[in-house]
């Protein structure tokens, strides 16, 4: 996926202009809060459950070599493969090395973002490899060549009738279709193509050092047939998906598919451990793990945003994000947007890359609230605008304003020389001036801002009301008041 | 009980009025009000913004002048949240650090202070029938807890809460002027829900314990000309500040008529 970060600006307006494309995103990420909540309220002590959550990982992520070790070797001993891939580029040439070797031609693809990340889809194209998407949407967003918008929920930018439109052109299904008649037609145009598969691409969600396995969790069994009719397997997966032993992956299957979409668990989850055994009758006869870094070492590096590979991609942070909501995931430019995608792609890429993203949030905290595994995600937000200050890729004219209300914020006389010049009127009795900063001229194209109080509070208390029981509250408050001092308690 | 007011710079220069309520509602339960002149700013906007040397300076202005103070009380969740960044402004300094911690542990939300420390279960004010759509500061509901407490005492009044969206209004500091359409966008749908919960009935009052957000849907509602009219919670609380007593009187006509 091109890198268009820094056209954040330019490109949330634009879906900002899109009612249909805004419509459908608000519709979805709202049903999955909802879901979500539900979900989250049925455990007893959710807290508790991401606290543990968050520890493994972190336990893991302290320790990443030793069971990125463990997990190779175990793989190896089944008789699969490991590759590591320092970026996306080794990456790409990894897979592609397996796909020459085993002189493929077709290839089948379940969900996978990190596929996204290292745009492999269009380097097998450019090998002569025929690629087809299996998850339902991916499908249709690779038939309209668009990108993910979602990580959960590829195609939730989607609104239906475009869908309709689609598959209507190219499958001839009626116009007021179901979405289950789509899905049933998705299927059956895809399950062919498992079996000419020669090989099937996965992502992957959790692999278990101690067991040697990859785990996916998905809702369509795409996933499973993709990682078991093709003779040759590829699992893709981020460093930092690794977890120690098998039991621990059970706080996590419950989590992720609460967090993602509300439900208990997924309709389906795979433990993929190595090739098809002698002893089997089918399965892939070979398993290729490939594990990725790109940019994830420098994170781990990192004390302030190392938690952010905690990640598990349960997208609940996008959904309850209020600017996600309105601006939808391919305004931030790259393959992770929401909460999430502010944090990360800094952090992956580097400030310079993504220096407007962590800007774009209003720091209300949702997303830190929400996470499955706690990344203290606004936190994470202002350490990275610290660093895009510190780098000096703000406005200059910015960083002087910044300057002078730390100054005047810091020297209280100064505060109380401004404080007169706002209230300055030329005649005795004229109207207050509004104030003419220019950054209220962006405040004032949809809302109204207030003229200063007549008399501030510093004012007030220095007249009468630092007194405990001021004669009356003369002053106080604006000159039309038939207001009698003292307290009204019922209705005389 | 000793407590020190923080006005927060927008109180004093936008809603000295949320302030003087702020001072008769604690002092109307039993405490003894200060005032420290020095005061400024919390240094919020820059923090956010990321500019954390010049929010230190100011951090360290609002340090000095309340660290002798009892407890702090700001009418507003976020000013009083930032007060809890401190920590992390001075996590490399130790003896600034600790008093940062020291001063954070006195520092409360109006509503929060008035219920979780002075026990305060009703003010004198009576808003009964009055329909109220009450709008959580994130800041205040994320970082400090504050949600059932001002909601509480707006019961207590007689007041009906009516149910609207409850995301974030958008204002963000900054945010609001640096992308002014997505904040805008966000205020939009909180209006829109807003006038959605009057269709039937309407709602008279929008209230926050955060004059940021209110400065945020108020001007929004200014701007399309429409709906309840806004104030500060502290406001609505007092019985002796104006919008309550034109409340009362607006009530007591109705229920002459
Ligand atoms: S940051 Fe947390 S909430 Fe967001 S996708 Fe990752 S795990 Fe889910």
């Amino acid at each position: 996926m091109k890198l268009e970060i820094n056209e954040f600006g330019t490109a949330s307006k634009r879906f900002l202009l899109n009612q249909e494309l805004r419509g459908a995103t608000m519709r979805g990420t709202e049903n999955w809060n909802g879901k979500r909540a539900t979900a989250y309220g049925e455990l007893d002590d959710v807290e508790a459950m991401k606290q543990y959550a968050a520890t493994v990982k972190d336990h893991t992520l302290d320790n990443l070599d030793h069971y990125l070790a463990l997990l190779t070797d175990n793989i190896e001993q089944r008789g699969g493969h490991v590759h590591f891939a320092q970026d996306a580029h080794e990456a790409r040439e990894a897979v592609l090395a397996v796909a020459r070797t085993a002189g493929a031609r077709r290839v089948v693809k379940s969900k996978s973002m990190l596929s996204e990340e290292i745009e492999l889809n269009g380097a097998l194209e450019q090998a002569g490899l025929n690629v087809v998407e299996t998850d339902l949407g991916e499908y249709i967003l690779q038939m309209e060549g668009e990108h993910p918008s979602h990580i959960v929920g590829p195609a939730m930018h989607k609104p239906k009738d475009e869908v309709l439109r689609l598959f209507h052109l190219l499958h001839e299904m009626p116009l007021d279709a179901s979405v289950d008649q789509l899905a049933a037609k998705a299927r059956e145009v895809i399950r062919d193509e498992y079996l000419t598969a020669d090989i099937g691409i996965s992502g992957t969600n959790f692999a278990v050092a101690e067991t040697g396995s990859v785990v996916t969790v998905e809702n369509e069994g795409n996933a499973r047939l993709t990682t078991s009719v093709p003779r040759v397997h590829i699992a893709l997966m981020g460093m930092e998906k690794v977890i120690p032993r098998i039991e621990d992956l059970g706080v996590f299957l419950k989590l992720l598919p609460r967090a993602a979409t509300g439900q208990r668990s997924t309709s389906f989850v795979s433990i993929i451990t190595g090739p098809k055994r002698a002893e089997e009758p089918e399965g892939p006869e070979e398993f290729h793990l490939v594990i990725v870094d790109n940019g994830r070492t420098g994170v781990l590096a990192d004390p302030e945003l190392r938690s952010t590979l905690r990640c598990i991609r349960c997208g609940a942070c996008l959904n309850v994000c209020p600017v996600y909501q309105q601006v939808g995931g391919h305004s931030y430019g790259w393959v992770y947007s929401g909460p999430i995608g502010s944090v990360l792609n800094p952090a992956l890429l580097g400030i310079e890359e993504a220096k407007t993203l962590p800007f774009a949030s209003s720091l209300c905290g949702g997303c830190g609230e929400v996470c499955p595994v706690k990344i203290p995600l606004p936190q994470q937000l202002v350490t990275l605008r610290q660093r895009a200050v510190s780098h000096g890729l703000m406005a200059m004219g910015e960083a002087a304003g910044m300057r002078g209300f730390g100054s005047l914020m810091g020297h209280p006389s100064l505060y109380r020389l401004a404080n007169a010049a706002a209230r300055f009127t030329p005649k005795k009795g004229g109207k207050l001036p509004r104030l003419a900063l220019p950054m209220l001229r962006e405040w004032q194209t949809s809302r109204n801002f207030p003229a200063p109080a007549l008399r501030s509070f510093h004012d007030l208390w220095r007249t009468g009301l630092d007194r405990d029981h001021p004669a009356d509250e003369e002053g106080v408050d604006q000159a039309s008041n038939d207001q009698p001092p003292g307290t009204v308690r019922e209705p005389r | 009980m000793k407590v020190s007011l923080f006005i927060t710079c927008v109180g004093d220069q936008f809603g000295p009025s949320a302030g003087v309520a702020a001072v008769r509602l604690l002092r109307a339960a039993g405490c003894e009000v200060d005032f420290p002149v020095g005061q400024t700013c919390c240094g919020q906007p820059a923090y956010n913004a990321g500019y954390h040397d010049d929010a230190r300076a100011v951090a360290k202005h609002f340090l000095k002048t309340f660290e002798r103070s009892e407890y702090i009380v700001a009418p507003s969740g976020s000013c009083g949240a930032m007060v809890r960044h401190y920590a992390e402004l001075f996590r490399d300094d130790a003896p600034n650090l600790r008093r940062a911690w020291a001063v954070a542990d006195r520092t409360y939300e109006l509503t929060q202070f008035l219920v979780d420390v002075l026990g305060v279960e009703r003010t004198d004010a009576n808003l009964s029938g009055l329909r109220v759509a009450y709008h959580d500061s994130c800041h205040a509901m994320r970082n400090l807890g504050v949600r059932e407490q001002p909601r509480a005492l707006l019961r207590a009044t007689g007041a009906e809460l009516v149910s609207w969206d409850q995301t974030c209004c958008g204002f963000g500091g900054l945010f609001s002027v640096k992308m002014p359409e997505i904040s805008s966008a966000m205020m939009n749908r909180k209006l829109d829900s807003l006038c959605e919960a009057g269709e039937e009935q309407p709602v008279d009052i929008l209230t926050s314990t955060d004059l940021g957000c209110l400065m945020q849907l108020g001007g929004g509602l200014e701007r399309r000309a429409l709906g309840p009219r806004w104030v500060h919670v502290a406001e609505l609380l007092d019985p002796a500040s104006d919008i309550s007593w034109e409340l009362h009187k607006r009530n007591r006509a109705r229920a002459l008529a």
